[in-house]
């Protein structure tokens, strides 16, 4: 206990130790969550256009009553590039 | 360079890469944060607040550096028209203007106990002032635009411009007067700190720059897998205006 306040206590500058790497951790945590987001979204809604295209072709080529599920791949082609 | 130039090329190589990179980063914060934190020494000046450095000084590098690899991007760019320099660069900036705002609030509060100000307006000081500005604008300036090519373009130029800040910055404390100290470890004869500092800074160094490259990636990705969705649903409403009836 006696160890973990002097650490904390930072030699008496913890206000300005803490606050600088307090800073640098939520920049960076950040950035993290908004980089991972922004991959995920773009993956979503790649999947969402392939399945809408897809739905799109199998309807105009054979003519079907509803659309009746989503493809079987998921639409990764798309993302796996050319 | 430009066997990377094809998107498709590139997402195959940052998908198998990214993981890798995040373990690095992860394993690198952890082993910097104890060494920092836990396994270095109190400066026999500075006492605690040395350990600020550990954040500080690997946030300014990482200002710099990413700096860098924007006017770098934006040059090829401009000259050869490389596809993924102007995705990079924009991927870029934001992170960039992340680091120098760390610098800046960590400096800040290093100065406070150590010089007793929060601020001067010094060379380094306010050269790195205008660094997080330059920033701010190129940012700014690569969205300003409906034309998303014409914006890019302009922030290019702002960056090519802006470059000359860089070694302003770098030599400020050795050209003026400032209460800024010189470089310690990137100078002649080797670095002058002891290695039991000089460990967590370069593990943080470390940290700092892996950090860089795996968020830099995950946001050129983001972008270009975005790029391909626009290109689909153009593609999508064109068929669907000129096509039969569907």
């Amino acid at each position: 206990m006696e160890a973990l306040s002097t650490f904390f206590a930072m030699g008496g500058y913890a206000a300005y130790v803490w606050p600088a790497y307090g800073v640098a951790a939520i920049i960076l945590i950040a950035f993290t969550i908004d980089s991972w987001r922004r991959v995920r979204m773009a993956v979503a809604n790649l999947r969402r256009l392939e399945t809408a295209n897809m739905s799109v072709k199998s309807r105009s080529s054979a003519p079907q009553p509803a659309r009746t599920g989503t493809p079987a791949n998921g639409g990764s082609d798309e993302l796996a590039g050319p | 360079m430009h066997r990377f130039a094809n998107p498709g090329r590139f997402l195959r190589l940052a998908h198998r890469l990214q993981p890798w990179l995040v373990t690095a980063t992860v394993i690198a914060f952890a082993a910097g944060l104890y060494y920092a934190l836990f396994h270095s020494p109190a400066d026999y000046q500075q006492g605690e607040t040395v350990r600020i450095m550990y954040i500080h000084v690997p946030a300014a590098w990482m200002a710099l550096f990413a700096y860098c690899t924007i006017a770098f991007a934006s040059a090829c760019a401009l000259i050869w028209r490389h596809p993924l320099a102007d995705v990079a660069a924009e991927a870029a900036s934001p992170l960039g203007a992340g680091f120098t705002l760390i610098a800046l609030v960590s400096g800040s509060l290093w100065g406070k106990p150590m010089w007793g100000t929060y601020w001067v307006w010094d060379a380094r000081l306010t050269s790195f002032l205008l660094l997080f500005f330059l920033y701010l604008g190129h940012i700014a300036l690569s969205q300003a635009f409906d034309d998303r090519q014409r914006g890019r373009r302009a922030a290019a130029i702002l960056a090519l411009v802006g470059a000359i800040n860089v070694p302003i910055i770098k030599f400020s404390v050795d050209w003026w007067n400032t209460l800024h100290q010189p470089a310690s470890i990137m100078r002649m004869g080797g670095p002058a700190i002891d290695p039991s500092m000089l460990v967590p800074l370069l593990l943080m160094a470390a940290a700092f720059q892996l950090f860089f490259f795996a968020a830099l990636i995950a946001r050129m990705k983001a972008e270009l897998l975005s790029a391909r969705l626009r290109t689909a649903m153009f593609n999508r409403l064109r068929a669907g205006t000129t096509g039969t009836a569907g």
